[in-house]
């Protein structure tokens, strides 16, 4: 099972332990932006489109 | 005049064939550039949302799901829980290019969904076309199991239950008036004195509420006796404060964060990498504590809008803007010298930008009556200081160049003119006037802190802090002062008035009685038997919709509950109390009045043709007015060309005005709000004219069931007012603007031909002393030429950054309907 | 009866049945003969979420029983949804709608916004 803590979208907050934001870059149809959500480090990506091993 | 891209074109040959839209295109930054294109518009066009955008379910789904987990607390507290989960939790999002962060939904192109403020506007929110994510039948899924969980126990659906049923029927039947009886939508005031003249971050703030409480829990375990009760309530009010602005420290330590990650793992571009991390120390910094410097000031103030609009749908944005953060602009630019005046602009700008996007989902009703939009944003710059000396700074100037580069239609500016006002700053707001914004609107300042002292009792120096607390209504922003929700529901569809009066209280529209038997009008024998039937039915019609928000906002705290605007409030940090409740609010309430001048034309015209030069009788009249003007076309326009009409200087109809407008007076004194204090009327429209054009039946000014109503507050009828510019201004002279009502909304049409060039500004600031002298509270300007808006009509995609002023807010001249461009293109061009 | 209870009478037949929650099925059905495809249908102007008054009958009306109960006279219209089913209606009266997706802001009788009118249109 991948975990998000192996996605290279993954950053772990240093003041939290196993809590980390997933940032990513999206571009929509009027603009281009990062985006960042909560995320856990031992979540089960294998559903993730969006993952990318480190 | 033919509209090309501005590439081949220099600025000058643009601003000759006034095509501000490609100047400011050619003036701005690239970065302004960037940023005003890439904005997701969330106003409806006509009533519909835009392709793409979509409806915010995270938010929605992180609110219940908190909200269902905690349902033992008291209101305030499962509130503050549920909002802090949201603003942990939800997805945020950095745009390229920006200095400044927040957005209240979790991407760009979501409107967030209040899903606890009406059951009505959830299924509305269901059946909605174009706005379900994708996969759509999931998103439809979901949608329905939040409703079916909401359903019944949403604010407005707890406040309907308990309203007298006569009152909940009529009211709820769409014909009289619209708006939520709720602080769940609705109109926030800030107070803005506490936060940023009282130099506070959420910290201070915290630590205040802190002391508050170590000395109330002394109580609770003191002497036993009633006065001890209510605290208990109050600790549970205060803890839940506390709670949510943690989270809003939180949350802006998110961006901090999310900056960080940027400039450190993604960015490659040296300058970008400084602006994020600038970004980061910005976000660490405030809200927490106060700001140092102009970037923090605006970030600071843009946190605080989106996380009160995370709590309920705001449906305006009182602000202040040059007052509260020109301190700041001065030591950066002025004195410390840390900004130049073109970055100074290019934040000043994007602070404009920030607040366009923003948007949630509204019903239909506030869609259609507010086309274009999301709300309406009105910021109140100029003014003066509480010692009563000229407030304007150089950020008011930027302000103003600001707007004319990114020419967003959200926000605009009500300015307060004062005699002492500079011309450098007048000049200013008259450019803005030329490109064709729409705004400034124009307030009287004197005379509104007059009318505030007086419908009110604002003290002086309290009354000298106001803003706009929506299009119109001036509000303090101090302890006492400032009224912390007003609900939309006092908005009163007044043209009912006389339509109730000549058809015994009953509507044909809606198939139902809903005013009181006032007579049947064909037994009428003089003119002042139909007068008197007309305060009835006014009287009537003010006192249902007031008593709706009355017990809107007396129930509010038990039934919704606002911990993020109490904590925002020094009467709530100190009392404990919802920010809500009336207990220790001065008062500060109006009944907007929609459609109130066909009361005046109407009422004039059977005064003249049937009483007294008794051309038609009642009975024809009456017959005329049901067949809805079918079939009595010739005796139709006799009422529309042959009776008097207002704006003309016509002491016939003029008269009318007053004794409508006084009996209206008189009964806003009978009606008191939960503090005690009056009820004053505020003729105004926004597209309410439009939105009623169906529900209004026939009316003797010769109007039709369907025909556009007039655009509203004193406004003459569109191409009514024959005799001239100052033929309009005498007779609005006439009302006494400071015991007859709150304000009055007055819409003129200027001809940007003659107003070009500096012989235009010094004819315009003429006119700006008459009105002024005659005692106007209030005036706004189009200044865009027919010609240029039936070519807009025609090809709107070459058009589509055109702006026009529609009734207290302005809007990009494509988003509107046809029906409301037409109504705008019918106003008067008066020659001044 | 009091006052009171007159018109909670006349609010329970205007807002009782079309506040329950329905399932998706319900939601999305729009019959043949749906009351928004109907001439005497009248869109509220306060809530979009489809409710809408029959310009024909009164509160008391119950067109979804056999036979259907008409009440001509009273204070107040029956409320009906737009996807209520009028079948059984004998006051159901067709007519054609000329803008059915409401982007341009015209006389609700003439209108039908919901996205499952525009499906069941198109």
């Amino acid at each position: 099972m991948s975990t998000c803590a192996e996605c290279r979208s993954f950053f772990l907050r240093e003041d939290e332990p196993g809590q980390g934001d997933c940032v990513r870059r999206v571009v929509d149809p009027r603009q281009a932006f990062y985006q960042s959500k909560p995320v856990r480090e031992d979540n089960d990506a294998s559903g993730c489109e969006s993952f990318q091993k480190k | 005049m033919v509209a090309e891209p501005a590439q081949d074109q220099s600025v000058q040959e643009l601003e000759d064939k006034q095509e501000w839209w490609w100047v400011a295109e050619k003036k701005r930054s690239k970065r302004l550039d960037y940023l005003r294109k890439s904005v997701w518009k969330k106003g409806a066009l006509g009533g519909n949302y835009a392709p793409g955008i979509k409806l915010d379910l995270e938010c929605a789904t992180l609110f219940t799901d908190m909200w269902k987990f905690w349902k033992y607390d008291p209101i305030m507290m499962r509130r503050a829980k549920a909002i802090a989960h949201v603003l942990d939790n939800k997805t945020i999002f950095i745009t390229d290019h920006s200095q400044l962060v927040g957005y209240f939904g979790s991407l760009p192109n979501t409107i967030m969904w209040r899903v606890d403020g009406a059951s009505m506007v959830n299924e509305e929110a269901y059946n909605e076309p174009g706005i379900m994510p994708e996969p759509e039948n999931e998103s439809l899924q979901k949608v329905a199991e939040l409703n079916d969980y909401w359903a019944g126990q949403t604010a407005v659906d707890k406040v309907a239950r308990i309203l007298d049923p006569e009152d909940a029927v009529k009211f709820l039947s769409g014909a009289i008036g619209w708006g939520a009886p709720s602080s769940a939508y609705g109109y926030s005031g800030k107070d803005y004195e506490y936060l940023f003249a009282g130099r506070r971050g959420f910290e201070d703030i915290i630590e205040e509420i802190n002391a508050a409480v170590e000395n109330a829990e002394d109580k609770t375990v003191g002497v036993p006796g009633p006065e001890i009760l209510d605290i208990y309530d109050r600790l549970q009010n205060w803890d839940a404060m506390i709670l949510v602005l943690e989270a809003g420290i939180r949350h802006a330590r998110r961006y901090a964060r999310l900056a960080r990650t940027m400039a450190e793992n993604m960015e490659t571009d040296e300058k970008r990498r400084e602006e994020l991390l600038k970004i980061a120390e910005t976000c660490e910094r405030v809200p927490a504590r106060a700001p140092r410097n102009l970037q923090e000031s605006l970030q600071y103030d843009h946190f605080i809008q989106i996380f009160a609009r995370t709590e309920a749908h705001e449906g305006a944005w009182p602000a202040r803007p040059d007052y509260y953060h020109g301190p700041y602009y001065d030591k950066d630019v002025n004195v410390d010298k840390t900004l130049t005046k073109e970055e100074a602009l290019d934040l000043v700008g994007e602070f404009m930008i920030r607040a366009y996007e923003v948007g949630g989902f509204a019903p239909r009703w506030a869609r259609e009556g507010l086309q274009g939009i999301t709300g309406t944003w009105v910021w109140t710059l100029g003014g003066v200081n509480k010692d009563g000396s000229d407030a304007c700074n150089d950020l008011t100037v930027a302000f103003l160049q600001a707007a004319r580069l990114v020419r967003v239609s959200n926000p605009t500016f009500g300015f307060r003119w004062h005699p002492k006002v500079k011309d450098e700053v007048l000049r200013e707001c008259f450019e803005c006037i030329r490109h064709g914004l729409g705004y400034p609107s124009m307030r009287n300042d004197p005379l509104l802190i007059q009318n505030a002292m007086h419908w009110h009792g604002h003290p002086l120096e309290e009354a000298r802090t106001w803003v706009h607390q929506a299009c119109m209504s001036p509000c303090p922003t101090t302890k006492h002062g400032v009224q912390p929700m007003r609900m939309a529901s006092a908005t009163a569809n007044c043209a009912k008035m006389v339509e109730y009066a000549l058809h015994n209280g009953y509507d044909h529209v809606v198939g139902m009685q809903m005013g009181p038997e006032t007579g049947d009008a064909a037994k009428f024998h003089d003119f002042e038997e139909l007068f008197q039937a007309w305060v009835k039915q006014m009287e009537w019609l003010t006192s249902l919709l007031v008593r709706t928000v009355n017990l809107g906002r007396y129930k509010d705290p038990e039934f919704f509950g606002r911990p993020f605007l109490s904590g925002m409030s020094e009467r709530s940090v100190e009392s404990g109390l919802d920010v809500v409740s009336p207990v220790g609010d001065r008062g500060n309430c109006w009944v907007t009045a929609f459609t109130w001048v066909e009361n005046i034309d109407s009422l004039a015209a059977v005064k003249k043709l049937v009483f007294d030069d008794k051309k038609y009788t009642m009975e024809q009249l009456l017959s005329a007015l049901k067949a809805n003007w079918d079939g009595y076309e010739e005796m139709r326009l006799d009422f529309v060309n042959n009776a008097p009409k207002w704006g003309n200087d016509d002491d016939y109809v003029d008269d009318i005005m007053l004794r409508c407008l006084r009996e209206t007076a008189r009964h806003s004194r009978v009606m008191k709000c939960p503090s005690g204090n009056s009820w004053p009327i505020l003729p105004e429209n926004v597209s309410g004219n439009i939105h009623y054009a169906s529900i209004v039946g026939a009316l003797p000014n010769g109007r039709r069931c369907g025909d556009a109503l007039y655009d509203g507050g004193i406004s003459p009828g569109p191409g009514l007012d024959k005799k001239g510019p100052s033929a309009v201004l005498k007779s609005c002279g006439k009302i006494d603007h400071v015991s007859d009502g709150r304000a009055f909304l007055l819409n003129q049409r200027l001809s940007p031909t003659q107003l070009a060039g500096e012989k235009g500004y010094q004819l315009w600031k003429a006119y700006i002393r008459t009105w002024a002298d005659l005692g106007l509270d209030h005036v706004q300007f189009n200044m865009v030429s027919d010609e240029t808006l039936r070519a807009a009509q025609k090809d709107p995609e070459k058009y589509s950054e055109v702006i026009v002023r529609v009734a207290g807010y302005s809007a990009h001249f494509v988003d509107i309907s046809r029906k409301t461009q037409d109504n705008i293109i019918q106003r008067t061009v008066q020659g001044i | 009866m009091s006052r009171r209870s007159q018109w909670k009478q006349v609010a329970n037949g205007m807002l009782g049945d079309v506040s329950k929650a329905r399932s998706v099925e319900e939601r999305e059905n729009v019959p043949e003969k749906a009351c928004g495809f109907c001439k005497n249908f009248s869109e509220n102007a306060y809530a979009s979420d489809g409710r809408g008054y029959c310009r024909k009958l009164k509160v008391g009306s119950d067109i979804k029983v056999t036979p259907p109960v008409y009440v001509m006279e009273g204070q107040a219209s029956l409320t009906v949804l737009f996807n209520s089913d009028g079948a059984g209606c004998e006051y159901f009266n067709r007519q054609d709608l000329i803008d059915t997706d409401g982007n341009e802001v015209n006389d609700p009788s003439y209108r039908r916004v919901q996205r499952q009118m525009e499906k069941a249109i198109k």
